[in-house]
């Protein structure tokens, strides 16, 4: 016991100041927390500014909510009255917790707030203005009108607008900003396009960047559906949103991380234990894992200045490969040797693995994706320095441990590689097979649809797209984007296109737009409006006039006369200028800032010519303004990242051959460990495909990994078999069994990982880790004999 | 409901000159509100022309307009505008959702920021659903004449209501065997003034 005990001390204190340096590092250094960096779709400038509008303005706060009675109701009319009342109750709810700027559930309520930024603003917004409205007899019909409209149900607030809009320009105004086609609405409400739940839109106050802001957020939600239920009953809701996701997220990932640990610790301490049967080997082995995710930490962040998280998280699976070399060491040891001189004696074949290994990653630097670049330097850096912790530090560290020699067993396992060893030929005409159904697949091998790249859970993705759906609040595949140097270029930019958007919707070639232009126009159209207005004495002049011989009592539109002269005087109305809650949200996702000024969006609705559209588009000529077709701007991105990381990867592996070469030094034995590792790659990925996946960068990823425990393995079972006449073989062949088992242990757990790319990563590397073993084996079987 | 029950109620609402309820006669001694009450109480749909007139500040002439009210127990109130255009308004669980002519919604309003409406469509609620009970609550309600022509006075309790709302003066009488009311005058606060007048058959006008 006091042995174990002492032998535990150095690699328990070696740990320690690892863990010590780990956290300091992970402290010090500026991590950037953004999934979604290992995504394409952040690479291109036009698509990374339309994310952006879409999802950090406004977007980013708001939460969209499903809601319907526990119990269904299979009535129409009766549902509706029913999703009508909750909605209703739950719109009251959300606006009484005081968390949220705007809730909005379809009911058009055209109170005094929501009227309030277009009677402010009404002379200066669109629609233009028509001077005919102001001459004598403009004025004269809009008095009737208003007679008209006084009559009517609407006349409450109509009453309280007169006095100072008698020509109603705000209702006017109004109506522009009013969604034009917006979801399914039954008894006043949103519901769903089936019609089964009501569906509402809440946006919080403040901006839900932080963990305790978002949390915040959803307790306000969850305690209206709370309150809601007390009073009308048991409801099924279903919640989503960027700060929905956010947290759910993190409490995936957070489950997610404790459920691998839960797992795969008990996991490889059990293999360890077995092979080993010494619980110092556990503590020791973890001595170069940790070495080298600090190292590769510290390399990244030395050469980036700062971190991506996800770049510690597949960081640290990529150098999964590093937890081998210990086991190699253990491995390795025999009773008579020191662990300093087993050290010396593996060090060639360890060296030449992580040296090989390193060296196909260091292409992948030159990534231009910088969540690529970062895994790369990661890699290289955390598996050279694992392998150098092993060689110099490992050995002082479990001098005092007594290991068992391998058993004899093991023996067993030479006659076992001997038997695999005669199937080299068939093991390559199965990797030219596999090589031949990745051809044969050609571009189908892929992943083209960005939400499967998507680092969300499928559920999730699926409620969040539902919810969308419904709402309406897909993302067009078309649209125009104009860019100028300052809101007010985009803006007469988008108002020179406007005829053009007009006359195609008049010829049905689409169905609507939607950009800033509609609501604002330019400064310089907006003064020469205001300028064609008539001035205080003259507007009073034709409205005495006009009011001669109807019933208004003198000095009732004293008001409009005042607010006139005031909307000339204070000149056009900028975008900026607006602060309305209802018309920000809308103005923000049509217009973004760039490095270089402005770019406005147009979003087409219902487009049936595209080849039209991108004519008549060209033919008008409006400088800035480019057609984006969104599905094919995201493929041909997809397809950029892909063939770009495929040649790196190439490159990665030619380098890797020469690497081999010049550390084996025999033509044979490269062509045996090359081939094994080629036949491992090949066949990983073959068997992939023909189970129905489509292929990610994970994938790529992981086939990475695989590479670089095929040719682990296959340099150590090959150094097995030329040692067996020297009796040296046992140990190769247990090192190597353990590591594979290791590897397809930890794999395997991650391949049930409900992050999709956790998941792929851990699909890949578990089944690689096997075949590379087979292959391995096939590919060194034979080599005594050389 | 049984065609003999239907056509009970039909001949009474036809028999009503209006919408809103009345007994025959009885004797001419003080007309008690829990007797009015029963008698206007309406036990299924109920539909009458109306004719509203409107007084606002400011203008110097009557504001008409004219449709149809249908009334659904327990509470949904439906106004159908047929001049000077075409309007629909839904009162129903303390909303007022407006349509236009092409059956669009054009607003949506709480009642209870506008108490003077709200008020008024207690009111009319009261009377229709003949809630005795109600009314007290809301008004303080004086009854003055018989069951053949009385008229009815509610004046709001709440502090709230009575800044908007003066009174709501209902008048009605005994018609071919019912109880009917004839008019509701609901005067603002600020002098403006709304009346409806209820007749049963086609458009008021």
């Amino acid at each position: 016991m006091r042995a174990t005990l002492r032998a535990l001390l150095r690699p328990l204190a070696l740990l320690a100041v690892l863990a010590a340096l780990t956290v300091g590092l992970v402290t010090q250094v500026p991590i950037r927390a953004d999934l979604a960096i290992l995504l394409p779709e952040r690479q291109s400038e036009e698509l990374a500014l339309l994310q952006r509008a879409l999802r950090e303005g406004p977007a980013n706060r708001t939460v969209m909510i499903g809601l319907r009675p526990a119990e269904p109701v299979p009535d129409d009319a009766q549902r509706f009255a029913r999703l009508a009342e909750l909605s209703r109750a739950l719109k009251g709810e959300l606006q009484a917790s005081d968390r949220f700027e705007r809730v909005a559930n379809g009911s058009f309520a055209l109170d005094d707030a929501a009227l309030q930024p277009f009677l402010q603003h009404r002379y200066r917004l669109n629609p233009p203005l028509d001077p005919a409205s102001f001459t004598q007899e403009g004025l004269g019909k809009a008095l009737d009108r208003l007679l008209v409209e006084l009559r009517g149900f609407g006349a409450p607030l109509i009453e309280r607008i007169m006095a100072e809009d008698p020509t109603l320009r705000t209702l006017e105004v109004a109506r522009l900003w009013r969604q034009s086609g917006g979801p399914r609405k039954e008894q006043g409400v949103w519901v769903g396009r089936d019609g089964q739940r009501a569906v509402l839109l809440a946006r919080s106050r403040r901006n839900a960047f932080d963990a305790a802001g978002q949390t915040d957020v959803l307790d306000a939600v969850q305690r209206a559906i709370g309150a809601v239920e007390a009073e009308h009953g048991a409801v099924a809701t279903q919640i989503s949103g960027p700060s929905v996701i956010a947290v759910q997220s993190r409490n995936t990932g957070e489950r997610e991380s404790r459920r691998l640990l839960a797992w795969s610790v008990p996991a490889v301490a059990l293999i360890l234990l077995l092979a080993f049967r010494r619980v110092t080997v556990l503590a020791a082995s973890a001595v170069p894992l940790l070495a080298g995710f600090a190292a590769g930490t510290a390399g990244v962040a030395g050469v980036f200045g700062e971190v991506l998280a996800p770049t510690l998280g597949f960081g640290a699976i990529l150098i999964g490969v590093g937890v081998d070399y210990p086991l190699h060491l253990f491995g390795h040891r025999r009773p008579d040797s020191s662990a300093a001189a087993t050290a010396r004696r593996i060090w060639p074949t360890l060296a030449l693995g992580a040296a090989t290994t390193a060296i196909g990653f260091l292409p992948l630097v030159l990534s231009s994706f910088p969540g690529v670049a970062q895994l790369g330097v990661f890699t290289i850096a955390g598996l050279a320095v694992a392998a150098a912790v092993t060689r110099w530090l490992l050995p002082w560290a479990v001098e005092p441990i007594a290991l068992p020699p391998a058993a004899a067993v093991w023996d067993r396992a030479a006659r076992l590689h001997a038997v695999l060893g005669r199937g080299r030929i068939a093991a390559l005409l199965l990797g030219a097979a596999a090589v031949g159904v990745l051809l044969l697949r050609g571009d189908g091998l892929w992943q083209d649809d960005l939400r499967a790249l998507s680092p969300l859970p499928a559920e999730t993705r699926q409620q969040d797209q539902a919810l969308r759906d419904d709402l309406a609040a897909t993302n067009p595949r078309y649209l125009l984007t104009v860019a100028g140097a300052d809101a007010q270029q985009v803006l007469a930019r988008e108002q020179a296109l406007l005829p053009t958007l007009q006359r195609l919707r008049a010829d049905g070639v689409l169905d609507g737009f939607e950009l800033t232009a509609r609501y604002l126009s330019s400064a310089a159209s907006q003064a020469e409006r205001l300028q064609a207005l008539p001035e205080r004495a003259e507007l009073r002049r034709r409205l005495d006039a006009a009011l001669a011989d109807r019933p208004f009592e003198a000095g009732t539109f004293e008001p409009f006369v005042d607010a006139l002269a005031g909307a000339k005087a204070a000149g056009p109305l900028r975008p900026e200028q607006i602060d309305a809650p209802l018309l920000r949200a809308r103005l923000d996702t049509l217009m973004v800032a760039t490095d270089d000024g402005r770019r406005g969006f147009a979003f087409v609705e219902g487009l049936r010519d595209e080849a039209r559209l991108r004519d008549t588009v060209a033919a008008a000529d409006v400088p800035g303004v480019r057609l984006l077709d969104l599905k094919a701007e995201t493929e041909a991105l997809l397809h950029g990242y892909r063939s770009e990381t495929l040649r790196w990867i190439a490159l990665g592996a030619a380098l890797g051959a020469l690497a081999l070469g010049l550390g084996l030094r025999r033509l044979t034995a490269v062509a045996a460990v090359g081939g094994a590792v080629l036949v491992s790659v090949a066949a990983t990925a073959a068997l992939l495909v023909l189970a129905g996946t489509a292929l990610t960068l994970f994938h790529l990823l992981g086939l990475m990994v695989v590479a670089g425990l095929g040719l682990d393995y296959a340099i150590f079972l090959r150094r097995a078999a030329r040692e067996d006449a020297a009796g040296g073989g046992r140990d190769g062949r247990r090192s190597v069994a353990i590591c594979a088992a290791t590897s397809v242990a930890v794999f395997a757990i991650l391949s049930g990982a409900q992050i999709p790319m956790l998941g792929q990563l851990g699909d890949t590397v578990a089944l690689g880790a096997a075949v590379s073993l087979l292959a391995a084996a096939a590919f060194t079987g034979a080599a005594r004999r050389n | 409901m049984t065609a003999d029950r239907r056509r009970r109620m039909r001949a009474r609402l036809a028999g009503a000159a209006t919408a809103l309820a009345v007994a025959l006669g009885g004797p001419a001694q003080a007309y008690e509100l829990d007797e009015l009450a029963r008698c206007l109480a309406v036990d299924g749909r109920l539909e009458v022309g109306y004719r509203q007139d409107r007084l606002v500040q400011s203008i110097d002439e009557t504001l008409s307009s004219s449709g149809r009210m249908v009334y659904r127990p327990p509470d949904r109130l439906e106004l159908i505008q047929r001049e000077p255009q075409r309007e629909r308004a839904v009162i129903e669980g303390g909303r007022m959702s407006v349509f236009d002519g092409d059956g669009d919604e054009v607003a949506t309003f709480e009642l209870a920021e506008r108490p003077g409406l709200q008020l008024t469509f207690d009111g009319v609620r009261g009377l229709l659903a003949g809630d005795a009970q109600a009314l007290r609550e809301a008004f303080a309600v004086s009854l003055q004449g018989g069951r053949a022509d009385w008229t009815m006075r509610l004046e709001p309790r709440s502090e709230a209501a009575r800044y908007h709302l003066n009174a709501i003066e209902v008048t009605g009488g005994a018609h071919d065997g019912g109880c009917a009311v004839r008019s509701i005058d609901v005067r603002l606060r600020g002098g403006g003034r709304r009346t409806i007048h209820l007749r049963s058959g086609g458009d008021s006008g």
